[in-house]
């Protein structure tokens, strides 16, 4: 019996140690690709809080990266982009950077959630989309509220998640805002979710 | 009570005043269409006809942007035509969008505005600040930049498909940047005045325009020298002798006399080929007053 256990040890503490050090080469390869810049690590405290007065929300982004405030449009809706990019640094000729993430929160005061109005029908009858370029759909919950998130693919081969969240979990007479994200790279995706996450009401 | 009439009267006074300045300040513009960002002429344009995702039915569309451009201090986006706002609405692909109808038919759309400033139903003038731009919104958007467009006629299921496309580089006033025969480019930037407005008079007679470096322009290497003319026609074609060294970036007319004047331009290149009538650039018009001129009080 005690043999067998011998041989059982021997046997699985070698499995163990390499499992060990399988996993922490893993690691140390993941913390490499986030130190070199390519993303930003997930939220944490170190993040600052963006805060909007004019439409009373808040969203965390890590601290050196572009936070651009667009004036109001005549109907009093207005929008802020965060990126590792600022947008007049772009050129559209040159394609993207691989790294590039942004995500914009568009607030469309003018067009508020009629009563009994679902999401999906204030999305087709209020902002311009094509229709055939969504692949998925699905309410889903956000800042304490249902959201409707859809999954876009254009012809172009961009793809883009984007969230409609209702004011302050006001099912109508509030305006709506549109969360959306170009995708270029599947930790893009991920990255949405956790920005999407730190989205709060202030009010 | 005469004290009332008196502030009245001078009230009504100052208002005349301020009417027939206002009035007189409006400068008559030429017939057509102007660019959607003139207001300084500070934009260059970086996908032209026929570039990039300007193809096929939207083949005729510009993207006008600055990157890393010192020249450039207006995110004002202008109506290139008077007419009726038939749209202005965000779209998730494009971010925000107004389209613009004239009275015969023809439209004209701006897309990837960073936000607004008309509704539909709204009379716009030529020159009209319609929004602006310069962010990134729309999740289409690949860097920030204005795309236009403008079509012969109007298809509410789908502007871009409307009647055929209009040739902006054909605008007057747009003082498109030379082409030049042997690289047959079609995007380049705008040539502009760094002392005069297109849309206001000046009592000012000699007017400072200025055109990139050729090291800005995609193959500006095969570009050997230009040769320009200042005349009061739109559409003077200079002649083939070299005003100036592919170095130059800039020029000043003489003294003006009263009246609208253009600048043309265009250019040799390395081959010893010129551009074409259809590839020179004409810019204008700038207003030259010399008296009841509202923007300068210097003579």
């Amino acid at each position: 019996m005690k043999t067998l256990k011998k041989i059982a040890l021997a046997g699985i503490l070698p499995a163990i140690i390499v499992a060990i050090l399988l996993l922490s080469n893993t690691s140390s390869g993941e913390a490499d690709e986030i130190s070199s810049g390519t993303y930003p690590p997930p939220p944490t405290e170190e993040w600052l809080t963006y805060t909007d007065e004019r439409f009373d929300f808040q969203v965390k982004h890590p601290d050196d990266w572009y936070v651009e405030v667009s004036p109001l449009s005549i109907d009093g809706s207005g929008s802020v982009t965060i990126s590792n990019y600022s947008a007049l640094s772009l050129i559209p000729k040159a394609g993207l950077p691989e790294n590039y993430f942004r995500i914009s929160i568009v607030a469309l005061t003018g067009e508020p959630l009629v009563m009994g109005e679902s999401l999906t029908d204030w999305r087709n009858s209020r902002i311009g989309f094509d229709s055939n370029a969504i692949k998925e759909e699905e309410i889903i919950s956000i800042a304490g509220t249902n959201a409707l998130f859809q999954l876009e693919e254009h012809p172009s081969g961009i793809e883009s998640l984007i969230l409609f969240v209702p004011y302050s979990n006001k099912t109508y007479g509030e305006f709506v805002f549109i969360i959306l994200s170009p995708v270029n790279a599947n930790l893009t995706s991920e990255l949405f979710w956790e920005f999407a996450q730190t989205f709060k009401f202030t009010k | 009570m005469k004290h009332r009439i008196i502030k009245i009267t001078a009230l009504l006074a100052l208002l005349a005043v301020e009417v027939l300045v206002f009035t007189t300040a409006v400068y008559a513009y030429p017939s057509g269409w102007l660019l959607p960002m003139y207001n300084d002429g500070r934009a260059v344009i970086s996908d032209g006809p026929g570039e990039g995702d300007h193809q096929n039915v939207d083949g005729q569309a510009i993207d006008y942007l600055s990157f890393a451009d010192p020249w450039f201090n207006s995110r004002d986006v202008r109506a290139a035509h008077a007419g009726t706002v038939l749209f202005s609405q965000f779209d998730s692909c494009a971010g925000h969008v107004v389209w613009i109808k004239q009275t015969d038919g023809k439209s004209s759309l701006y897309f990837h505005l960073l936000s607004r400033a008309v509704t539909v139903g709204n009379s716009v003038s030529r020159g009209q600040v319609i929004g602006d731009w310069g962010g990134i919104l729309g999740s289409c958007q690949m860097g920030a930049h204005l795309h236009f467009t403008a079509r012969t006629g109007v298809n509410s299921s789908n502007p871009i498909y409307t009647g055929t496309p209009i040739v902006i580089s054909n605008f007057p006033g747009t003082g498109w940047y030379p082409w030049w025969p042997e690289l047959n480019h079609n995007s380049g930037y705008v040539v502009q005045s760094t002392s005069h407005s297109i849309i206001s008079c000046s009592y000012d007679r000699t007017v400072d325009v200025r055109w990139p470096p050729t090291s800005w322009v995609t193959g500006g290497t095969d570009i050997d020298g230009y040769s320009w003319q200042w005349t009061t026609s739109s559409t003077t074609l200079p002649d083939m002798t070299k005003d100036g060294e592919e170095s130059v970036t800039t020029n000043t007319s003489s003294s003006l006399a009263k009246g609208n004047w253009y600048f043309h331009m265009r250019v040799k290149d390395v081959f010893g080929n010129w551009s074409s009538s259809s590839e020179t650039s004409h810019l204008g018009p700038y207003c030259i007053c010399t008296t009841g001129c509202p923007t300068s009080s210097e003579e």
